[in-house]
């Protein structure tokens, strides 16, 4: 039997991260120069020696599967481990699309049975943090809890965005207000939660038995008085990267001593396959180049300036190009002369010689979706290409794919530009 | 390639690289951060499709066999593809050690699966080189043997094999390091033999010559003899380690542009465990850090000055610190205010802060290693400990696991600790 069986959610679509959503899962969003965000839950996982993970996946899985691989990466492989992609499915009788959180893994309760696990833990995909689960479960074990949620405070603004939880002098939960207009406290659930199985199994029948798919919408509250639910209290450094500006500064956190995110320290794995990292050279800084606070990454050759950036492996910063508070994703090219400042630029995008991206935190949001990009970045998507000499303006958003001949003029602030017929 | 196999000599320990072949074959030096030097010739077999290899080695051969464990970082797995480290072994009526590179192969011939050709290469020279073009013009010329020479400053060539190669491309005359040149012409110690000319020179040399043991001493002079042995001229960028001034200079040449030593296009293959990429994050420069003409490894931490330096996994180099021109494998930590200068540290070496180790003046002093190295370069021995303020001049030597003590001075040529080789 065993002891703690994983779920890991990694359905969902980044929404608010616009056109570095889009295409892929957000699990598998690039962070950190060398990783995808959905290593540090399961190197985690690997850490705390849960080698077996289900993975719950629905939207555009295939980036997400690519990297999962084989699950050696994690140690999730051989004999005793195993990562097992749960995808939706057709049967014979009520199947469906994953409708919600709860839903999936309601869905996927074969696989739960065939390995009888004494507890289930629920994970979501999409959150940057180290945390020894171990210590989540024995806590939940020492309790004699149906239900642990792990919990930080947040910043009162923020509470909209998350569960959240009253709880007692001891611990229990006593209120679950899902993202509320008006929050009772600023103690937000991580959407991390230990559950003893035969709970998690009565109770996500009764849920969909009412129509519930939802953990933090349907599942936890209908709990509450019924069972014994207890927080456990995490401190230290997690974030919900699942907006620009969010992914945006995460990523700039690992460049900040004191932060409270240390890549050394966390060990994070992940898979090195994939863009045929495992086969780049050291970083090259070549001479005439300049780097400055930044992470640079294997198969990196700069020739040019680099400054509070990331820069993925395989970037290429050519002689005279400046790359300021900027994160570089996979072989994106940085041509001769090129200013880059205060952008994220996606995997394979070519800036052409003397272009300019010219982020800066003044200048109005993007006119499409203020709500997704108004920190002051310039967004490029996968593939893109950016035309020599051309500028583009701050809060700007362009497309992946977009081609050279797809540009007429210079892209004002707050402009979108998409690939052309 | 079905009709060929090769071996690889990686057996060597020579004295002249001192205290970086403590403990570890030459092949298994690290060098250019991540890699081994083996990674060269195994890179270059691999790219050249071959799919059987035998590893020679008997000096130290743990570090050389964890990393070329099962041949997978090469490709040379699976059906028909192999990787073998061949070790000495007892059997009946012949019981010795490797005493030179052809008993090496002859007591190995039997790795040989009828393959028509054997390719004979070292594992610790570092270029690239496509071998199927070479076995082209060894099948067509319908050689013995085909050997590669590269041409060298008249003054290098007492170092190599040297020859004569007449218009039609056969080698006309043969000596090895010879004290005045026939030629510019060095051997680079790879070989391609028709397998039956191979083993019919070694069991015939065996019973005539019982004292000469290698290949350039027996086997290649008695083909040249006899005219059945075509040699090719390499005209690209080969180097090799056979000195520290011979290491410190292929390591320099990877920051000097023009050099010809193009790591970022050569698509070098190591192993990832050794790597570093996977383990530890990308190079990460702090705030302060500033580093300009290197090549900086994964797990890199920067927050003083690098410049014209090779940075090998988990080197930390603190605020204030300065390493310059120097080469800094796996490990090891420069403190505060140090200054490491035209220096190769290896592994795990702790420097403390404010201590001064090499120094770019021009020195004529030479230590115990004689010519072998009077560059002005310093070496500290792997797991050696630098003290607080110690002072280390140019051309020293510091023996592996010494701890030198706060405010030692150590001058110009000196060696400390007992530096066996």
């Amino acid at each position: 039997m065993l002891n703690t069986l994983v779920m890991l959610l990694a359905g969902g679509r980044g929404t608010r991260l616009n056109i570095l959503g889009a295409h892929r899962a957000k699990p598998a969003v690039p962070f950190g120069g060398l990783y995808r965000i959905v290593d540090f839950a399961l190197s985690n996982c690997m850490h705390a020696r849960m080698r077996t993970v289900g993975v719950l996946i629905q939207y555009r899985p295939i980036s997400l599967l690519s990297h999962l691989g084989d699950g050696s990466h994690w140690d999730m492989d051989g004999k005793t481990g195993l990562l097992k992609n749960l995808p939706p499915f057709q049967a014979t009788a009520d199947f469906d699309w994953y409708h919600g959180t709860a839903d999936a893994v309601f869905q996927n309760l074969n696989f739960l049975r065939r390995y009888r696990p004494r507890r289930v833990l629920v994970l979501s995909g999409d959150h940057i943090y180290r945390m020894d689960y171990r210590k989540m479960v024995e806590y939940h074990d020492s309790r004699k809890a149906a239900l642990t949620l792990a919990a930080m405070p947040v910043p009162p603004e923020e509470t909209h965005r998350f569960g959240i939880i009253v709880d007692d002098a001891d611990r229990n939960v006593v209120e679950f207000q899902e993202k509320p207009k008006v929050a009772r406290g600023n103690l937000a659930s991580m959407g991390i939660y230990v559950f003893d199985t035969e709970v998690l199994i009565r109770e996500l029948e009764e849920s969909a038995g009412r129509g519930g798919t939802d953990f933090g919408r349907d599942v936890i509250p209908a709990m509450l008085g019924r069972e014994k639910l207890c927080v456990y209290p995490f401190e230290g450094y997690w974030r919900d990267v699942g907006t620009i500006d969010s992914l945006f500064s995460a990523n700039r956190d690992v460049l900040a001593p004191g932060s409270g995110i240390n890549l050394v320290d966390w060990k994070a794995r992940t898979n090195l396959e994939y863009e045929g990292v495992r086969s780049m050279p050291p970083a090259g800084i070549l001479p005439g180049a300049r780097v400055v606070e930044s992470m640079v990454s294997p198969g990196c050759v700069v020739e040019g300036t680099v400054e509070g950036s990331i820069l993925s492996p395989g970037v290429r910063v050519a002689r005279g190009a400046r790359v300021v508070d900027s994160i570089v994703m996979h072989r994106a090219e940085v041509g001769a002369g090129a200013t880059v400042t205060r952008a994220i630029v996606d995997k394979h995008c070519v800036i052409g010689d003397g272009a300019v991206l010219a982020g800066t935190i003044d200048g109005q949001p993007n006119i499409e979706t203020p709500e997704h990009l108004a920190a002051g970045l310039v967004v490029v998507g996968r593939n893109a290409a950016i035309p020599s000499g051309l500028t583009v303006g701050t809060n700007s958003i362009v497309y992946p794919d977009v081609r050279v001949d797809d540009f007429t003029n210079d892209v004002p602030v707050g402009d979108t530009v998409r690939p052309g017929p | 390639m079905r009709n060929l196999a090769a071996f690889v000599l990686a057996g060597g320990r020579v004295m002249e690289t001192g205290v970086l072949t403590h403990r570890r074959a030459k092949a298994a030096v690290p060098f250019a951060g991540h890699y081994r030097i083996i990674d060269f010739a195994m890179s270059n077999l691999a790219a050249s499709g071959i799919e059987r290899v035998g590893v020679l080695s008997q000096y130290r051969p743990s570090s050389l066999m964890d990393h070329v464990a099962t041949g997978e970082p090469w490709g040379l797995i699976g059906r028909g593809r192999e990787v073998r480290i061949l070790s000495p072994y007892q059997a009946g009526n012949s019981v010795d050690w490797y005493r030179g590179t052809a008993d090496a192969v002859h007591q190995n011939l039997n790795f040989l699966n009828g393959e028509d050709h054997v390719l004979i290469v070292s594992g610790d020279h570092i270029y690239q080189m496509d071998y199927r073009k070479l076995l082209q013009r060894h099948v067509d010329s319908g050689a013995d043997a085909t050997m590669v020479f590269k041409r060298f400053p008249e003054s290098h060539c007492s170092r190599f094999g040297n020859g004569l190669i007449d218009d039609n491309g056969w080698v006309t005359d043969y000596v090895e390091k010879p004290v005045t040149p026939l030629s510019d012409l060095g051997s680079l110690t790879v070989y391609v033999f028709r397998r039956a000319a191979l083993t019919e020179q070694l069991g015939r040399l065996f019973k005539t010559e019982p004292e000469r043991f290698h290949i350039y001493e027996t086997v290649l002079p008695e083909l040249v003899r006899q005219g059945r042995v075509q040699g090719v001229v390499f005209d690209d960028y080969w180097a090799y380690a056979r000195t520290v001034d011979d290491y410190y200079e292929a390591s320099m040449d990877l920051v000097t542009p023009g050099s010809g030593l193009a790591l970022d296009e050569w698509e070098v293959h190591t192993n990832p465990e050794q790597s570093g990429i996977g383990i530890t994050p990308p190079a990460l420069i702090g705030p302060g850090g500033d580093v300009t003409s290197s090549r900086l490894s994964p797990g890199v931490t920067v927050h003083g000055r690098v410049a014209d330096s090779i940075l090998s996994p988990g080197v930390v180099v603190e605020a204030g610190a300065e390493v310059v021109g120097s080469v800094l494998l796996h490990g090891v930590h420069v403190a505060a205010g140090a200054r490491v200068t035209r220096t190769i540290v290896d592994k795990h070496v702790v420097i403390a802060p404010q201590a001064v180790v090499g120094h770019g003046e021009p020195t004529t002093a030479t230590g115990d290693l004689g010519d072998f190295l009077s560059s002005g370069v310093t070496v500290v021995g792997r797991n050696a400990t630098i003290g607080l303020g110690c002072q280390i001049g140019a051309n020293c030597q510091i023996a592996p696991e010494y701890a030198l003590e706060a405010g030692a001075k150590v001058s110009d040529g000196a060696t400390r600790g007992g530096v066996t080789c």
